[in-house]
C-alpha cells in the first residue's frame, strides 16, 4: 500500500514538474504550483493521520520521517508563494523559459527532499538525495550570471564528489555486512545485522558516507560549496537550500548513524560526529566575524546551527532530543530569513552590507522581521533555538564535556556578538558607503511578510510551548 | 588476467601524474575506460546477460567514447590552452600516487573479507584517492570534470569486487555515471559558452568572502 502511494506522489510531481518545464503560460504555471501544493499536504496528511508506522523494504514513515515531511510541506509552501511574488516582480528582465525552469526544479526538489526522508534503504535515500543536486543546481542557476554560473558549478561539482563517496561507503557497508549482503541494504535489515557487522569495513563506510553527506548538511569538511550556493541563488531557493536541503542531508547521515550504534563501533562514531561539530562552530565564528555580504552571513549561521546539532546528536539522550527539535527550529527561522535577504536586495541593490544601512527607516514590517529573525537566529530569548541550545548544554554537562562545553560557549557568544554587530548597523546605523544605485521604494509585499512572521512564530512556538504530537515525534525519531 | 587489468590501472593514474598535455589526460580517460569494461566482463561472471549487457554497454559507450569525446570537444571549442598546468610539479604528483598506491596495498594486507578480491580494493582506494588529489592540485575546470572521472572510475572498481553479490549496487554506479556525466558535460559546460560568451570556463573564481 505505502509503496503505491508514494510511487504515485513520485509520478504525481514528475508529471507536474515537466509540465511546469514546458508550459509558458503565467496562470498555468500557478495553477499547476497550487495542485502540487495540495498533493504534498494530502501526502503529509497520509503521513501524520496514519496511525501505525506503514514501511516496506524501501520506504518507511517512521517519527523522523513524518516530522521531516511536516517541514518539507511547511517550507515548501512558504517557498512556492514567495516565488511568485519574486518572479512577479523581478518579471521585466525574466523570460517565461526561467520561470518555467524554476517552477519545474522546485516541484521535484520538494517530491525528492520529502521522499529522502521516507526511504528506509541505505541506496534509495542516496537516489534521492541525488536527484536533489540535480534540482538544486537549477534553482541557484536563475539569475544566468557569471556568478551564478560559478557557484552551479561549484555546487553541482561539490555534490558530485560527495555522492560518489556515499556511493563508495554504500559498498563499503555492503562488503562490512558479509555474507549477510544478499539481505539488503535497508536500514532494518542493517540494524538486525549490527552486532555481525564487521568493524574496520563499518568503520570505514561510516566515514566516506558521513563526509558525503557534510556538502548537503554544510558541515565540515564540505560545507563550502553550499555557502556560495546560498549566496547567488535567488531568495526562495536559497531558503530552501539553507533548510530542508540541509535536513535532507541530516537525514542520510542520522539513520545510519542510528544503526552504527548499535555496533561496537558506536564510540567512535559518536567521536568522529562530537569533533566534526565543534570544528564546524569554530569555521563558522572564524568566517561570521568577517563576512562582509549579507547572505553568506546567514549560510555562514547555518554551518554553526548544523554543528550545534551534529554536537547533540553526539551526546545522545536529551543532546539527541534538543538537536533534532534545534534542527526542525533551525529551518524555520533561516528559511524566513533567507527569504527576507530578497526584501534588503529589493531595497538597497546590493548583498554588500557596508553599503545597507537605517534598514528601520526603510520599512517597519522587514524591521521587525529583521529583529526578531536575528533574535531566533542567534538563540536569545524567545526563541525556540535558546531552548534547544539549553538542553544540548546539559546534555554536554551530564556527559561529563567539560571542554568541548567550554568552546562552544566562547564560540557562540563569538558569533552572537558577530552577527548582530552586522544585523543591527543594517538596522540602525547610516550606511558606511554610498549605495551604487537609488534605492527603490517599492513596498514589501504583505504575503511575504505574513509568512515570514509564520515562519519565525513557528520557530518560537515550537520551541517554547512544543505541542504534544511535535515533541512525541521528536522524542521517538530521537529513540535509537 | 584481471589482475593484469588492475595493475594497469594502476600504471595509468601513474601516468596521468606525469602527464603534461590535456589530450593525454583525455587519452587515458578512453583508456580507463576500456580497462574498467574488461574488468566488468570477466568478473561479473554470476550476472544475468541483460544486465551484463547494459553494463558492458555504459562503461564501453559513456566512459571509453562519449565522455573523452566530449571532453575533448569541449577543450577544442573553448580554445583551452593544452598544457595542463598544475599546481605542483609532476615529480610531486608522482611521489604522491606512488605513496597511496603503496598505503591502499597495505590497507589490503590488513583486512579480510569473505565476499572481496583485495586487489580490487587496492586499485579502487587508489583511484579514488588520486583522483581527489588531482582535483585539488589541478587549476582548470576541465581538468577537475578529468579528475572526477578518474574517482568516479575508482568506485566503479569498488562496485565489480562485490557485483556478483549485490548486482543491484553495480546499476546504482552506473546511474551515477550516467546522470553526473550527462548533467556535468552535455548541459553544463553547453551553458558556460551561452553565459560567457566567449566560452571560457576558466575565470569561475569571482566568489568569495
Amino acid at each position: 500500500m505505502l509503496n503505491y502511494i508514494l510511487s504515485a506522489y513520485i509520478v504525481f510531481a514528475i508529471v507536474l514538474g515537466g509540465l511546469q518545464l514546458v508550459n509558458r503560460r503565467k496562470a498555468l504555471a500557478k495553477a499547476l504550483v497550487a495542485l502540487f501544493v495540495l498533493g504534498q499536504w494530502a501526502l503529509t496528511a497520509y503521513a501524520l493521520l496514519g496511525s501505525s508506522t506503514p514501511s516496506s523494504e524501501f520506504f518507511s514513515v517512521d517519527a523522523l520521517a513524518k516530522l521531516l515531511t511536516l517541514v518539507v510541506s511547511i517550507i515548501s509552501s512558504a517557498a512556492f508563494c514567495h516565488s511568485n511574488g519574486y518572479i512577479v516582480q523581478n518579471e521585466q528582465d525574466k523570460d517565461a523559459k526561467v520561470r518555467a525552469q524554476s517552477y519545474g526544479a522546485m516541484t521535484i526538489l520538494t517530491m525528492a527532499l520529502t521522499m529522502a526522508g521516507v526511504s528506509a534503504h541505505l541506496a534509495v535515500t542516496w537516489i534521492f538525495i541525488e536527484i536533489t543536486t540535480l534540482c538544486a543546481s537549477a534553482l541557484i542557476f536563475y539569475r544566468r550570471t557569471q556568478n551564478s554560473i560559478e557557484a552551479t558549478w561549484k555546487y553541482v561539482f561539490a555534490c558530485s564528489i560527495s555522492l560518489v563517496l556515499v556511493y563508495v561507503g554504500i559498498l563499503l557497508a555492503s562488503i562490512s555486512m558479509g555474507e549477510d549482503s544478499a539481505s539488503g541494504l535497508s536500514f532494518a535489515a542493517l540494524g538486525q545485522a549490527a552486532d555481525k557487522l564487521d568493524d574496520f569495513w563499518l568503520k570505514l563506510s561510516f566515514i566516506f558516507i558521513f563526509v558525503g553527506y557534510t556538502a548537503k548538511m554544510g558541515l565540515v569538511p564540505m560545507f563550502t560549496a553550499g555557502i556560495d550556493a546560498k549566496d547567488a541563488a535567488p531568495a526562495p531557493a536559497a531558503a530552501v537550500l539553507s533548510s530542508i536541503v540541509m535536513n535532507a542531508g541530516f537525514v542520510g547521515f542520522y539513520r545510519f548513524y542510528a544503526v552504527v550504534q548499535h555496533t561496537a563501533a558506536a564510540r567512535w562514531a559518536m567521536m568522529v560526529v562530537l569533533v566534526t561539530g565543534v570544528v564546524s562552530v569554530f569555521v563558522a565564528a572564524v568566517y561570521l566575524v568577517k563576512v562582509h555580504n549579507v547572505k553568506r552571513l546567514f549560510a555562514y549561521s547555518s554551518v554553526e546551527h548544523i554543528g550545534v546539532v551534529a554536537i547533540g546528536v553526539a551526546c545522545g539522550g536529551v543532546g539527541l532530543y534538543a538537536a533534532i527539535l534545534h534542527l526542525v527550529l533551525h529551518s524555520f527561522a533561516k528559511s524566513a530569513i533567507m527569504m527576507h535577504v530578497g526584501n534588503l536586495f529589493r531595497v538597497f541593490g546590493t548583498k554588500q552590507m557596508n553599503r545597507m544601512g537605517r534598514y528601520i527607516d526603510k520599512t517597519h514590517p522587514g524591521a521587525a522581521i529583521l529583529i526578531l529573525g536575528l533574535l531566533c537566529i542567534t538563540a536569545m530569548p524567545p526563541s525556540g533555538l535558546f531552548i534547544t541550545e539549553l538542553m544540548i548544554f546539559k546534555a554536554l554537562i551530564s556527559a561529563h564535556l567539560w571542554v568541548v562545553l567550554a568552546i562552544l560557549a566562547v564560540l557562540l557568544c563569538t558569533i552572537v556578538w558577530a552577527m548582530s554587530r552586522d544585523t543591527f548597523s543594517i538596522l540602525f546605523l547610516p550606511a558606511e558607503e554610498p549605495l551604487l544605485r537609488k534605492e527603490a521604494s517599492q513596498p514589501f509585499p504583505w504575503t511575504e511578510a505574513a509568512w515570514q512572521f509564520a515562519l519565525l512564530g513557528l520557530s518560537i512556538w515550537w520551541g517554547l510551548w512544543t505541542p504534544d504530537f511535535i515533541s512525541s515525534l521528536v522524542s521517538a525519531a530521537a529513540a535509537i | 588476467m584481471l589482475h593484469i587489468l588492475l595493475i594497469l590501472f594502476l600504471i595509468t593514474l601513474i601516468y596521468f601524474a606525469i602527464a603534461n598535455r590535456l589530450m593525454t589526460y583525455v587519452g587515458i580517460l578512453a583508456f580507463q575506460g576500456v580497462i574498467i569494461c574488461a574488468a566488468a566482463l570477466l568478473s561479473l561472471h554470476d550476472m544475468d546477460v541483460v544486465n551484463l549487457v547494459t553494463i558492458i554497454v555504459e562503461t564501453l559507450v559513456v566512459k571509453a567514447i562519449l565522455m573523452p569525446y566530449f571532453i575533448r570537444r569541449v577543450i577544442l571549442t573553448n580554445h583551452i590552452t593544452r598544457e595542463a598546468e598544475p599546481s605542483v610539479p609532476n615529480y610531486v604528483s608522482l611521489l604522491f600516487c606512488t605513496a597511496v598506491i603503496i598505503g591502499a596495498y597495505l590497507v589490503s594486507l590488513m583486512v579480510s573479507s569473505p565476499i572481496l578480491n583485495k586487489m580490487f580494493l587496492v586499485a579502487a582506494l587508489a583511484g579514488i584517492f588520486c583522483g581527489l588529489f588531482f582535483i585539488t592540485t589541478r587549476r582548470k575546470v576541465i581538468t577537475h570534470v578529468i579528475c572526477y572521472v578518474i574517482v568516479e572510475n575508482g568506485a566503479f572498481i569498488l562496485s565489480l569486487a562485490i557485483g556478483n553479490e549485490m548486482p543491484v549496487l553495480v546499476n546504482l554506479g552506473v546511474i551515477l555515471d550516467v546522470l553526473v556525466s550527462v548533467f556535468l558535460l552535455v548541459i553544463f559546460i553547453n551553458k558556460v559558452g551561452d553565459v560567457t560568451n566567449e566560452g571560457d570556463v576558466t575565470g569561475l573564481n569571482q566568489l568569495h568572502d
